[in-house]
Order: C-alpha cells, then sequence, then structure tokens
C-alpha cells in the first residue's frame, strides 16, 4: 500500500474524477510529471490501479501513438475515499470546480 | 514523409527517447509508446485550438523532462527486484553477523592476489609493454665473447664492430656502437664527473627516439666534429633545474665548451653501458689504435634488422663474418664468439631468474591464499545449511541457492580485488624504494591497465576457484536434517572432511616451504654480514678520482697526491689518511692484472704464467684502511722514483705464490702500464675482499704510488666523527689543490655496502613477511579443521564417554588427526622444498639450498607448532561432559 501522502491523494482523487491519461493527472492536480508518473506506477504495482493501451484506431487517425489509460480498482476507489477523509480540502476543492462548471 | 514538429515538441520528444536509456529493457518499448503518445497528443490538441505558440508548448518539455523520474523509479524497482541486488543484500547481512569470517577472506584474497599482481607487473614491464621506440622489435644488441681477453666481458672490440659495420649489409640496416667515457662537468656548483657515451653516427636513428627538447645528432655533428652533447632527462631535472631553455646553452665538460643541443625523454633507458648514462656526446673519429684493437671489448653495439629478417637469419650472417675474421685475424679472434640479441631481452637484464622466483612465491602465496579462504567458505557455508534447508523447504531451487553463492563469492572477489591492487601498489612501491634507481625492470614495473585486468581475472579465479569445492560439497548434501534440527545439521558431514584436510596439508607443506626459504635467506644474511672484507669499514670515508686531465705526467702526478694527502691527514677528525688505485666498495672497478715472475723460478709462457692484481698506494693507505701487516713492513715516503722498486703482497698471493716459503726479500717481476718492474717484496698484509662482501679476495702486489704513479687512485680516511660529515670537507681538501677536480664517488664506506646489502635485505624482509603469513594460516586452518572434526563427532565422543572411555582416550584420538595433518603436510612440503630451494641458489651466501641444519630446525618447529595446534582443541574436547554431548546431539 502506497503511503497516503497529499500528492498521492490529489491523483487517486484526480482518476477518481475522471482523468484517465497521464498528463490529464497532470492538469488535474498541477503536480509535475517527474511526481505524477511514480505516483501512478505505484498505484498499479500495488493493484489499485489498472492501464490499457487506447484504442488503436483512435490513434492511427490522429497519427500518433496510443495513449494509456489509467483507473482505479475496486480497492482504489476505497483507497480514494479514505484519502478524500484525510484531505478534506479535495472534497472543497471538487465542489467548487463542480459549481464553477455548472 | 517524416512529419516536422515545432522545436519545444521536437525538444520534448527528444528528452523523452534520451530518458528511456535508463528505462529497463523489458518496460523500454511501451514506456517510450506512452510518453511519446502524450507528447503528441498535447501537440495535437493545442494544434487543434490553435495555440501552439511556443508560450504554450513549454510545458509538454517541462513534462518531457520529468519522464527522467519516473524512468529512475522504474529502474530502481527492476534493480530491487533482481536476484544479484538480494543477494549483495544478503551478503551485507551474512558480513554483519560473521564481519571476522568475511573481512578474513578479503583480507587474505587480497594478499594472495596483491603477492601475484606485482610480480605480474614486472613481467608486464618486462616482456609485454611497448617498448619505447619505434619497431622495436627490429632492433637488436650484438655482443662478443673473447676467452683468451682478460675477464669474460661481452662487450664488443672497437675493429671487430667497424668490420661488423663495413661486411653485415645483408640482414642490417644499420649498426652503431657506444663507447664508454666520463666527463668533469665544471660549469656551476660542484665540480662533477658525469657518465658519458660517446656514439658512432646513426645511433639514435636506430633507436628513433624523439628527443624531449631540441634534436638529436645530425650528419654534420659528426662530419664537422662539433663539441655537442645531449643530456638524459635525469640529469636535466638534477642540475639544470628542468629548464626547457638549457638547449642551446654552453657547458664546459673535460674543460671544453659543448653546446647542449637536445635532451632526451624519461622513458629512453636503453641500458647501453650504463643504466642511468647521463651525456651522449658523438664519436666523430675512430683512432688507429681502435681500428687495430680486437681482444678485449668494451663497446656496446646496437643495430636494426632489415624488415622481415629473422634472429636466425641474421645469427647466421654475424656467423659467417665471424668466420672470415677469425681466418684474417687469428691471434685474436679465433675463438671469438659473436651473437645477436633482442633489445627486450638485453632489458630485461638476466631478471628473468629473479622473476621466476618471485612468480614461483608469489604462486604459492595465492594457493595459499585459495585453501585458507577455501576451509574459510566451508565454516560459512556449514554455518548456513540450516537457512539453506529452510529456504529449500519454501519452494528455492538449489540452483538459485548455488547462484546467491556465487554472488557473494564474485562481491567478495570484487572488494578483495580492489584490496589486491592496494596491495600490489604498496609491494612495488616498497620494492621500487628499495632498489638501485637504475634497477632495470622494478624500476619501471607499475600500475597500468593491462596490471589491473589482470588483478581482476586472478581475483574472480582465486575467489571462485575458493568457493567452487564447498559449493560443489553444498550441492551434494542432503539439507533436511538440517531442518529437523538434528546434530548432523550442526555438523560438517555435508562437507567431505577429506576436502578440509587436504586444504590444511596444502596449507602446512606451503607454509613449510616458505619458512624454510626464509631460513636460507636469513643465514645467507647473518653469514654475509660477518664477513670481513678485510677493510676496517667503520668511520671511514672513500672518495674516488681521476686526475688525469691536469696531472699528464709521473711528476705532477705524485705531487698532487702526495699534496692532497697532506691536506686530508691535516683535517681535524682525521686519524690517518692515504690512497690506493682500487678500493673496494667504490663505484668504479679498477682491475689491474700483471703477469708475475718469480727471481730464481722458471720463467712460464705468457699464457701459462701465475697473474696478480696491481694497486698503486701510497704508505698511509694500509693504515687508514685498517688493513693488517702481517709480516715484514710497509714501504714509506721514501719509495721514490728512481730509487729501487718495493712491493707489498697479500696473504693470497703469499700463500699462492710462496707457499712454505718466506716471500720478504724476494725480487719479482711484474707489468705495470705496459713496462716490466722488478721490485722487492718487503711485506705482507691481509686481504682485502673486492666485488662485495659476497666477493672474493685475490692475488694481490702493493706498489708505492712513488714508483707505480696512477692518476685513477681512491681517498681513504680514517675518521673520529661521523664519517659521512667529513666528505664534503675532505673534497674541499682536494679542490684547495685543484678546485676543477672531479668525484667519482665519494662517501662512508659503511653507507656504501648498507647499499650494496638493500636488495638481499629487502628480499629476506619479503619472504619473512610472507612465511610468518603462511605459517600463521597453516597453525589457523589446522586449528580449524581440528576443530570441526570435535563439532562433527561429538555425540560420538559423548557415546564413548558414556560407554567407559577416558579423556585422555579422546584427547588421543583427536591429536592423531592432528599428526597425521602434519605428518603429510610436512613431507609433501620437504619434498617440494628441495628442488623449489635449488632456484635460490644464486641468492644465498654461504649456505647450501638444501642445508640440512635448516631444513631439520625449521621442520621441527612448524611441526612442533601444528601440533600444538592439534593439541589445544582436543585438550578441550577430553574433559567433555558426556550428557551435555548426548543432548546437544538429540539423542
Amino acid at each position: 500500500m502506497p503511503r497516503l501522502s497529499s500528492a498521492t491523494a490529489l491523483v487517486l482523487d484526480a482518476l477518481a474524477r475522471g482523468s484517465r491519461h497521464g498528463f490529464d493527472v497532470l492538469d488535474a492536480t498541477g503536480l509535475a510529471s517527474g511526481t505524477v508518473y511514480p505516483i501512478l506506477r505505484r498505484l498499479e504495482q500495488d493493484g489499485l490501479a489498472t492501464s490499457r493501451w487506447e484504442s488503436a484506431r483512435v490513434a492511427q487517425q490522429e497519427q500518433r501513438p496510443p495513449r494509456r489509460y489509467y483507473a482505479l480498482t475496486r480497492d482504489g476507489q476505497a483507497l480514494v475515499e479514505e484519502a478524500r477523509a484525510r484531505f478534506p480540502i479535495l472534497t472543497a476543492a471538487a465542489t467548487r470546480a463542480g459549481m464553477r462548471r455548472a | 514523409m517524416r512529419r516536422r514538429f515545432p522545436p519545444f515538441v521536437s525538444l520534448a520528444l527528444a528528452v523523452v527517447r534520451l530518458v528511456g536509456l535508463i528505462v529497463p529493457a523489458r518496460d523500454r518499448s511501451s514506456w517510450l509508446r506512452e510518453w511519446e503518445g502524450e507528447i503528441l497528443h498535447g501537440h495535437l490538441t493545442l494544434e487543434r485550438e490553435r495555440r501552439s505558440t511556443w508560450r504554450e508548448q513549454m510545458p509538454l518539455t517541462r513534462h518531457a523532462l520529468g519522464s527522467l523520474f519516473d524512468a529512475a523509479w522504474l529502474r530502481r524497482q527492476f534493480t530491487r527486484d533482481s536476484e544479484a541486488f538480494q543477494d549483495l543484500r544478503h551478503l551485507g547481512r551474512i558480513g554483519g553477523r560473521s564481519p571476522l569470517i568475511v573481512t578474513l577472506v578479503i583480507a587474505i584474497l587480497a594478499l594472495g592476489i596483491g603477492a601475484t599482481t606485482a610480480v605480474f607487473s614486472s613481467v608486464e614491464a618486462m616482456f609485454l609493454r611497448p617498448l619505447p621506440y619505434a619497431q622495436a622489435d627490429r632492433i637488436v644488441m650484438l655482443w662478443q665473447r673473447t676467452p683468451t681477453a682478460i675477464g669474460v666481458d661481452d662487450d664488443v672490440s672497437p675493429g671487430n664492430f667497424l668490420d661488423w659495420q663495413t661486411q653485415l649489409t645483408g640482414n642490417f640496416e644499420a649498426m652503431a656502437a657506444a663507447e664508454p667515457f666520463s666527463r668533469d662537468y665544471t660549469g656551476g656548483g660542484e665540480p662533477e664527473s658525469l657518465t658519458n657515451a660517446q656514439v658512432t653516427e646513426g645511433f639514435f636513428d636506430i633507436l628513433r627516439v624523439e628527443p624531449l627538447y631540441g634534436r638529436l645528432f645530425t650528419a654534420d655533428d659528426y662530419r664537422l666534429r662539433r663539441n655537442v652533447v645531449l643530456l638524459s632527462a635525469g640529469l636535466w631535472q638534477r642540475r639544470f633545474g628542468a629548464n626547457p631553455g638549457v638547449v642551446g646553452q654552453t657547458v664546459r665538460l673535460d674543460g671544453l665548451p659543448f653546446e647542449i643541443v637536445g635532451v632526451l625523454p624519461v622513458s629512453f633507458e636503453p641500458r647501453i653501458l650504463t643504466p642511468g648514462m647521463e651525456t651522449w656526446t658523438p664519436k666523430a673519429r675512430i683512432e688507429d689504435y681502435e681500428r687495430q684493437s680486437r681482444g678485449g671489448g668494451y663497446w656496446n653495439v646496437v643495430a636494426r634488422l632489415r624488415t622481415g629478417v629473422t634472429l636466425p637469419q641474421a645469427q647466421a650472417e654475424l656467423d659467417a663474418v665471424s668466420a672470415t675474421l677469425a681466418a684474417l685475424h687469428p691471434r685474436t679472434n679465433r675463438n671469438t664468439r659473436a651473437w645477436v640479441m633482442p633489445l627486450r631481452t638485453h632489458l630485461a637484464g638476466g631478471l628473468d631468474r629473479t622473476v621466476l622466483l618471485l612468480g614461483i612465491g608469489a604462486a604459492l602465496i595465492l594457493v595459499l591464499a585459495c585453501t585458507t579462504v577455501a576451509n574459510l567458505f566451508f565454516s560459512l557455508l556449514a554455518a548456513r545449511l540450516r537457512e539453506f534447508a529452510v529456504r529449500t523447504a519454501v519452494g528455492a531451487d538449489r540452483a538459485r541457492l548455488v547462484r546467491q553463492v556465487l554472488t557473494e563469492s564474485a562481491a567478495i572477489a570484487g572488494i578483495a580485488v580492489v584490496g589486491g591492487i592496494g596491495v600490489s601498489w604498496g609491494i612495488v612501491a616498497l620494492v621500487r624504494a628499495a632498489s638501485p634507481p637504475t634497477s632495470p625492470v622494478i624500476g619501471v614495473a607499475g600500475l597500468n591497465l593491462t596490471v589491473v585486468a589482470f588483478a581482476a581475472v586472478a581475483g574472480v579465479v582465486a575467489a571462485l576457484g575458493s568457493a567452487a569445492l564447498p559449493i560443489l560439497a553444498f550441492t551434494r548434501t542432503n539439507v533436511t536434517p538440517a531442518l529437523r534440527g538434528t546434530l548432523a545439521s550442526r555438523s560438517t558431514s555435508a562437507v567431505p572432511r577429506q576436502a578440509r584436510s587436504t586444504f590444511v596439508i596444502v596449507q602446512i607443506s606451503l607454509a613449510l616451504i616458505l619458512l624454510i626459504a626464509a631460513g636460507l635467506l636469513a643465514r645467507s644474511f647473518v653469514r654475509l654480514l660477518s664477513v670481513d672484507p678485510g677493510l676496517a669499514t667503520r668511520h671511514l670515508v672513500a672518495a674516488q678520482v681521476f686526475a688525469y686531465d691536469r696531472n699528464e705526467t709521473a711528476v705532477k702526478r705524485i705531487a698532487f697526491f702526495s699534496e692532497t694527502v697532506a691536506r686530508i691527514q691535516a683535517l681535524p677528525g682525521v686519524e690517518a689518511a692515504g690512497a690506493a688505485s682500487t678500493v673496494p666498495f667504490l663505484k668504479a672497478d679498477i682491475d689491474i692484472e700483471s703477469t708475475l715472475t718469480i727471481a730464481g723460478r722458471e720463467t712460464p709462457k705468457e699464457t701459462e704464467a701465475p697473474r696478480v692484481f696491481l694497486t698503486s698506494a701510497t704508505p698511509g693507505y694500509f693504515r687508514a684502511a685498517g688493513i693488517p701487516l702481517r709480516r715484514g713492513r710497509i714501504f714509506d715516503e721514501d719509495a721514490t722514483l728512481g730509487k729501487p722498486i718495493v712491493a707489498v703482497i697479500n696473504e693470497t698471493a703469499a700463500r699462492r705464490h710462496f707457499a712454505g716459503e718466506d716471500p720478504i726479500g724476494r725480487s719479482i717481476e711484474v707489468v705495470d702500464t705496459g713496462r716490466r718492474k722488478l721490485a722487492e717484496i718487503i711485506g705482507v698484509v691481509g686481504d682485502v675482499r673486492y666485488g662485495g662482501l659476497d666477493g672474493h679476495t685475490r692475488a694481490e702486489v702493493f706498489l708505492p704510488h712513488k714508483q707505480s704513479p696512477t692518476a685513477g687512485m681512491t681517498y681513504v680516511a680514517r675518521t673520529t666523527v661521523d664519517p659521512a660529515s667529513m666528505v664534503h670537507a675532505i673534497k674541499e681538501r682536494v679542490w684547495s689543490v685543484d678546485p676543477l677536480q672531479t668525484f667519482y664517488d665519494a662517501g662512508a664506506v659503511d653507507d656504501m655496502i648498507q647499499a650494496s646489502l638493500q636488495p638481499r635485505m629487502l628480499a629476506l624482509r619479503l619472504v619473512l613477511l610472507l612465511s610468518a603469513i603462511g605459517g600463521i594460516l597453516a597453525l589457523a586452518g589446522t586449528y580449524g579443521a581440528v576443530s570441526s572434526v570435535i563439532r562433527r563427532r561429538t555425540a560420538e565422543f559423548g557415546v564413548r564417554v558414556a560407554l567407559g572411555a577416558t579423556g585422555s582416550d579422546i584427547r588421543r584420538l583427536i591429536f592423531l588427526y592432528g599428526v597425521r595433518l602434519t605428518i603429510a603436510g610436512v613431507g609433501i612440503g620437504l619434498l617440494a622444498a628441495v628442488p623449489l630451494t635449488r632456484l635460490m641458489s644464486t641468492f644465498l651466501f654461504g649456505v647450501s639450498p638444501t642445508d640440512p641444519m635448516t631444513f631439520g630446525v625449521l621442520t621441527a618447529l612448524l611441526s612442533a607448532a601444528v601440533l600444538a595446534a592439534s593439541y589445544l582443541p582436543a585438550q578441550r574436547a577430553s574433559r567433555l561432559d558426556p550428557v551435555k554431548a548426548l543432548r546437544e546431539s538429540n539423542l
């Protein structure tokens, strides 16, 4: 189980809220890629997240290599709840973002 | 067509591809796809939203830089998971639990590797390293040996060289010679006699060396007979402050101006004539007498073979020319032998035997180290049997465990190699410091890539070789008993007892060989120290001069030496002073031989006439040098030119030529500087040893200097104070008569003797050290082997005691095992020592290589020590508590 640092909590929250690709998580969390990617690797290693390649057709249409999707597992989802409980600011920030979108 | 990306996108992709090299190979391709995918998606998104300015693209590059941390994380995970890493961590834990054993293993291996590497570095310098001369494999030396000449020099006579040069044109591209000389340098500071080689035209072209500064000799230098000189790097540093501006300067050599045209490089040391030659000048003129000189030689000849010519071909041509010369000049050349020698062989300087012996010694140490380490590995493995048993039980396969032990051994080897390189560097530095600076090979042996590579290979072979048998033994072990925790688990029954015993026997035999070698060297050294050189060397100063330049006539020479000896005698602190043409331990050996004709006896043929060595001496020489008068009297100052010549002979001459007679009053005829001289013997003095402490005495005739006025003399002065402190004062007394007089050699005679003993002392110290280490290892090995037997058989002993055996029965049983080890080890050691010590015979003095006392005493000592090492654990076992023993065995 990874140490539940604030950075890990942010990444978990971002994944839970729909960020699926590495660079999307960067945008959502505002963290540096050197921080986010090792966290993603650790989450995958510990069975809290999974990853797969996007459809080759999509990538081909855009003429670029396929991107990698990340998604939380059930254990990952459980950890998100713990993270939100430990870091209430995650919930507050999300509420404000939702209100802005609305 | 390749897509072109904006600069920051291209940069981001390039960064990611570079960083990708860090990612473990198995993950690299998917990792690159992921990162490139993200970067290109980001770029395309920006393009779609028409936000493709450089400011908006820069974050892509920033993100790419972060890929470094991602790659590093993956690499770290990969390493942590790898077997090798786990094994090394495990080794660290073992090191923590058994630090002594692991440290011992590393230290002992380092010692073995260091000794072997040090020897290899000499071999590498001698035989493998490229010489600093272009196409050096084409360069050869030519030598001659003429039995009828006095002495057995291999140097070439000038007449033969000149004939070779004109006639050996088929296989030899060019040939040149070097003539030994010395030049008095009277530039600034103290006048000094410099070694000098006069070289014929083409000498440096054959060697093809690049000067450090300036130029080499040109054809014009020879044609115009210019006074030009090349300096050695050593002289340039010592006397000229390593100043590059020295080229073009003029210096005074032998009173004449010479222009310095160049400085030779540090690597230039062809060992021509004398090692460490200080100056080189052109020999532009060949004298008539040199053209005629064919008997004894004193030139060194160097030549370059034509491309493709082999040594046998060159030798065949030389043999043919030698035969022609023998026919043309039968008196001098009939029995002259000439041969060709590659330069590399010449540079090795006949040190092959030394290196062979050193190599054998180093090999012995390495084998000793490996057997000791193997026994230690046995102990380590035995202690871990339970751990291996548990791991096997939970699923580790045996191959994995063997790989683990191999990884640990390799890691130990790595550390030992580093330690071994340090040991080797230390040994080479030690030997270099104690060797004369002109020692041919030891001076250049050192550490380079080849030597370090050798150390690495030696280390891996040694460590794996040591671990091989224990590992092999382990792979045949049934570990299940270890799991059950029965006594068998604590035993070394898993480990063949024979292998441990064999190692101990090897250790004992090697230790004995080293001890005997040390003993023989030590006895030689002690014998040497007790040799009476014939002079009283304490408080004795000697200073050697060649005063020919300004003392051309007999009268001038007599006046010069009389005056200088008198002034030295008058110095406060000098008890007695004198001078002689030949004094032992000085740099220049002046050997003047003559036939001896004794009046009243039949004159023999010249070739059968007895020969003696002539020494010219002042009357005070004998008292100053402490040479005792045995009979008669010494000549005094009245023995001068024009008066009847008198002579003093030494005991060897008296014994050899006047056995059973009284030589006093007898007339003899000798040939001194080509002139026959009749002399009356007035005294007999003690013998003096020449050629070092291990040198020889010879039949000697002393003539008064005033009746045999030579200009090459050595002053001797007996001092009441520290002789080294008087050297400069004595030189100054000579300079007060002639300020330009240089000294070929000067110093306290005891210091000169010490210097001559340095190589022996060093060899002795090294061998003593190695034999001490060997002895300790052998004792420790025996103690360990016997102790392990006890551990293994504790249950058995417990049963025996319970059934009535006494403590002394147990002790005898164990002790007998130790006795068997000792007998086997000592027996093999003695058998091996006999042929090996014969190889050492050139290094021994006054002791035979199979000296029975040395062999006997050291064998007895080592045997006693090894038996004691067996007895101690046996004694402990005899006090065994049978109940405790049986409980521990779980019976």
